[in-house]
């Protein structure tokens, strides 16, 4: 008996989403998927991982199933519970074991904000084995050559709490996203937002200059998501440098000292 | 008098009053300068002069004063000064965080006699007053730095340039040509990529109108140099057909050209950083195989490739950083590694080129960095025998020559480290006041927040999913869990620290220096937080003498006394590191702490006498870390070696280090990086 919300169907990709390849990571992850080996997706925030994951489920036609993960993400949310319909408890799957029984790609969004119990769920469907163990069902679930687990990691954040395992990560097949290379990214931003290529080039420059302060007052740099964003507002009619203010620089920072720091940089090129 | 409003009117009643009482003659002269007074300032200026006059009745008598109010113009002048003028010591945080993120090779800011760079440094004035707006002289400052920025990386001061710029006959007649001719292109070249810069430098470059009309002919005299494409060589190929020409003059953001400095910052650093650059690709290339799955080829004859790099502009054109370069192993995926990123950058901007022998790197796997001097402890300890230590605690130590541990090897003792009483703590804070106020904000926002827990036994809310498992639960005869509850917890952070300081021979001077001012800003970082953290200084000579230095226990307030202390760290002997990591992970592991941090400052490779050095030093180390990182100990290096990217991976693990390249930025980064590791 299931209670199952959305249909896995659902999940499916029919439209080509526009993904611009910066290497061959796409035969890797083809012969990742081909092969039952998991993919560690490395890299910053806004890159363009969710929008590889889409292209990929689309290539592949299996649909995507995406968890975005949190500190109080427990391993029943992955897995399934028991629920109670109408007087009458019903087990509902969790999005992982839907996954699996269904042969979808499962995308477990920043792996590392999970709680560190629950990332060892995974791990049985890491080897070779790749067993799912439903322990409320007494059921353990082999995973159909289709199943493709992905996780994806931030490793730029250099903290203590925010570390991902050794035995975890070495189960996987690493790819490494960083920002697409400057001429990618101004084309990107052309086709995804209709802006012009000058004001293309001019963001992307921006975003190069506070890239170069990461670790240097900013956490992190602007990512493609941000110039996105930017570029979005700007094609809307926002003034280019009203635009930065509110997409780009109040997103990285709200240190006066630093947020000064940006805008000056923002000035220099808009 | 003309009128007043009633607030500017009140301020004069005070004044008038206030002088009364003190002598009528002062009231009187001071009435009748009021109307010049207040035409030269504000009512805060007025006060100002106010204040200055009465300081002068109070030292030096009414004649004195009297003197003072008749000075009004000069008073004015000066004050006006003092307040549209800027001090570089304000801004320089601003222009440094600015110049990274313009991109290139960093660039230091400082205070200097002439304005100039010399491939490191740039140099600016203590002070500077040009304009009558203090916005103005700001960013004069801003285009001054830029405009220097702009020397460095566009090719101004490139090896080949450089070398033909001193070899020209006659050089201090062609150097002002030289400089003329390169302002034009540099300029061409930031109007190119930076509109915004470009406004500000045509808007304040203090030029009157015959100076302006100047300029205009020059650069049509020079169009060739205003092409994206014109490099130095451009400009010296013009030299001599500028020769005995009247030239423009100096705008106010630009400086001098002191050739001879800079060649030799260059010759240094060139060869420097090809042999950085050799053994960072090493290491890399050790590490490459194993990333990827597809592909891979074969490591053993795999090649270093670099692409991205415009040999015409050295970079291309869009990013102005190291984003912009591809760096390639074999057929493999491409490697990011901002730091050797970074070291092609500045080498690129110091040959205008990548040399293919750069890349050409002897294979061969080495686990570990190579030192000559790899021998065993042998003969160790011995000059040190009959030294008397009391109540010394025993420690193993890891000697690889046979893979086994010596048991009982090191004795070690601790003693706190003997105060110094003296204003080193108030001044540092002093020196540091603007970096600290922003180090407090982030602070602040660390320590802040609230965190909802759910599965509590007793709380605020009913946790309907805890509520609706449990019933699950008991409705298939399981237990009934009764963590039910969910509640707000101001959020606690867990986490407990020790700083391991390098208290070796080696930091004497700035490096001594500049660890004690890192710890000064780090204890009023940390006392922001409820972190329990212990400050520790290691040293030490042979086995038998190693020596922890307490400033600060676990349980101990920043009290005066640790104040004392930190003033009082000196350096001593040796860098025997393994003992003093396993005494003071010792002291970790006893606490509860989810996170429990050793941060180790240092200043270079472990090394004692007898033995503890090269090869030996370093397997022990890296043993003494894999064993407090077995207790749950998360072991950081901080070190302000150059070098230690060759060593530290291997004692520390890749991501478990920085290095500081500046040592001087040392106590502006620590706390920084201390935020970073704990958020
Ligand atoms: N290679 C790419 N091709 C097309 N669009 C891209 C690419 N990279 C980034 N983008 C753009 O950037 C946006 C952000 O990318 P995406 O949501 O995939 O980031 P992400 O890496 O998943 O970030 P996060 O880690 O925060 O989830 C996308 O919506 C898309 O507009
Ligand atoms: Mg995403």
């Amino acid at each position: 008996m299931s209670a199952n919300p959305v249909r896995i169907e659902e999940y499916a990709i029919r439209q080509e989403p526009y993904y611009e390849p910066a290497g061959n990571e796409i035969d890797i992850f083809e012969a990742a998927a081909g092969n039952g080996l998991p993919v560690l997706l490395k890299g910053p925030t806004g890159c363009g991982k969710t929008r590889f994951m889409e292209y990929m489920s689309w290539r592949l036609d299996r649909p995507v199933i995406t968890v975005s993960c949190h500190d109080d993400l427990s391993a029943s949310d992955l897995v399934g519970r028991y629920l109670i319909k109408g007087g009458e408890t019903v087990w509902v799957d969790g999005p992982l074991t839907r996954a699996v029984r269904s042969g979808a790609i499962c995308y477990l969004d920043e792996i590392v904000e999970a709680r560190k119990d629950t990332t060892v769920v995974i791990h049985p469907l890491c080897d070779d084995r790749r067993l799912l163990p439903i322990e409320k069902l007494g059921e353990l679930l082999e995973a159909p050559p289709e199943f493709c687990l992905t996780v994806s990691y931030n490793p730029g954040y250099q903290s203590v709490l925010k570390d991902l395992k050794q035995s975890t990560r070495q189960r996987f097949v690493a790819l490494d996203f960083s920002y697409p290379q400057p001429d990618r990214e101004v084309e990107i931003l052309v086709k995804e937002t209709g802006v012009n290529t000058a004001t293309a080039t001019m963001l992307v420059r921006f975003a190069g200059m506070t890239r170069n302060l990461k670790d240097n007052g900013l956490t992190e740099g602007a990512s493609t998501r941000l110039i996105v964003n930017a570029a979005r507002l700007i094609r809307h009619g926002i003034a280019p440098r009203q635009a930065c203010e509110t997409a780009v620089n109040q997103a990285l920072t709200d240190d006066e000292e630093i947020l000064k720091t940006v805008r000056e940089l923002c000035a220099s090129v808009v | 008098m003309p009128e007043l409003d009633p607030a500017a009117q009140r301020h004069v009643d005070q004044w008038l009053q206030i002088l009364q009482r003190d002598h009528p003659d002062l009231q009187a002269h001071f009435s009748g300068r009021l109307d010049r007074a207040l035409a030269l300032l504000e009512i805060e200026g007025v006060d100002a002069w106010m204040t200055a006059i009465l300081d002068r009745y109070d030292k030096r008598g009414l004649g004195a004063a009297i003197e003072a109010i008749a000075n009004l113009d000069a008073f004015a002048e000066d004050y006006r000064a003092r307040q549209s003028g800027v001090r570089l010591e304000e801004l320089e945080p601003f222009l440094e965080k600015y110049l990274t993120g313009l991109g290139g090779r960093p660039l230091r800011v400082m205070n200097g006699e002439h304005v100039f760079t010399d491939t490191e440094s740039i140099y600016l004035p203590a002070f500077l007053n040009v304009f009558d707006r203090r916005s103005d002289n700001e960013t004069l400052y801003k285009l001054t730095a830029v405009y220097h920025w702009a020397q460095n990386r566009y090719g101004g001061w490139r090896l080949d340039a450089l070398e033909r710029l001193l070899q020209l006959p006659g050089l201090p007649r062609a150097l002002p040509v030289f400089a003329a001719l390169e302002s034009l292109r540099l300029e061409a070249r930031l109007a190119l990529y930076f509109p915004g810069l470009h406004r500000e430098l045509r808007r304040l470059d203090n030029l009157d109108e015959d100076g302006r009309a100047r300029y205009l002919a020059w650069s049509e005299d020079n169009r060739l140099l205003l092409q994206a494409g014109a490099g130095p060589m451009d400009s010296m190929d013009r030299i001599s057909g500028n020769l005995g020409k009247p030239l423009p003059a100096r705008k106010a953001y630009h400086g001098e050209y002191f050739p001879e400095t800079v060649l030799e910052k260059l010759r240094e650093r060139v060869k420097q950083e090809k042999d950085k650059l050799q053994q960072s690709l090493a290491r890399l290339g050790r590490e490459q195989p194993g990333l990827v799955i597809a592909g891979a080829g074969d490591p053993d004859n795999a090649q270093w490739t670099v692409s991205g790099v415009d040999p015409g502009v050295g970079f291309n054109s869009v990013n102005q950083g190291p984003g912009a370069l591809t760096l390639l192993f074999g057929d493999q995926e491409p490697v990011a590694d901002d730091e050797v990123k970074q070291l092609l950058v500045s080498i690129i901007q110091d040959l205008g080129r990548l040399p293919e022998d750069y890349l050409q790197v002897s294979g061969g796997y080495s686990g570990y960095p190579h030192t000559d001097t790899d021998s065993g402890p042998g003969e160790a300890g011995k000059a040190a025998a009959g030294y008397d230590l009391q109540n010394p605690v025993y420690y193993p130590e890891w000697d690889y020559t046979r893979q086994r541990y010596r048991n009982e090897f090191c004795a070690l003792t601790e003693v706190d480290v003997a105060p110094v009483e003296d204003n080193f703590y108030t001044g540092t804070l002093e020196k540091y006041r603007f970096h600290l106020q922003s180090v407090r904000r982030s602070f602040e926002t660390m320590a802040e927040g609230y965190e909802q827990r759910k599965r509590q036994t007793f709380g605020d809310e009913i946790d309907f999913d805890a509520l609706v498992e449990a019933s699950a639960d008991r409705r298939q005869g399981l237990e009934m869990s009764e963590n039910l509850y969910s509640c707000f917890h101001r959020s606690r952070r867990d986490v407990a620290v020790m700083f391991m300081v390098d208290m070796s021979g080696s930091t004497r001077g700035w490096v001594n220096l500049v660890e004690r001012e890192a710890l000064v800003l780090l204890c009023e970082a940390l006392e922001m937080l409820s972190d329990p953290y212990a400050i520790y200084g290691f040293s030490g000579r042979t086995h038998k003498r190693c020596e922890i230095y307490r400033v600060k226990k676990f349980e101990e307030a920043c009290t005066a006394l640790v104040r004392a202390r930190i003033s009082g760290i000196k350096p001593r002997t040796y860098t025997r590191m393994g003992v003093a990591i396993r005494h003071l992970g010792k002291y970790l592991q006893a606490l509860k702490a989810r996170s429990r941090l050793l941060i180790t400052l240092s200043d270079g490779k472990p090394e004692d006498y007898g033995g503890y050095r090269g090869r030996y030093g370093m397997e022990d180390t890296r043993q003494a870390i894999a064993e407090v990182r077995a207790g749950g100990v998360y072991p950081f290096c901080i070190t302000i070696d150059n070098e230690a990217r060759e060593y530290l991976p291997y004692m520390y693990g890749s991501a478990n280090y920085t290095v500081i390249d500046d040592v001087r930025k040392l106590p502006y980064k620590v706390s920084d990086i201390y935020r970073r590791l704990t958020t």
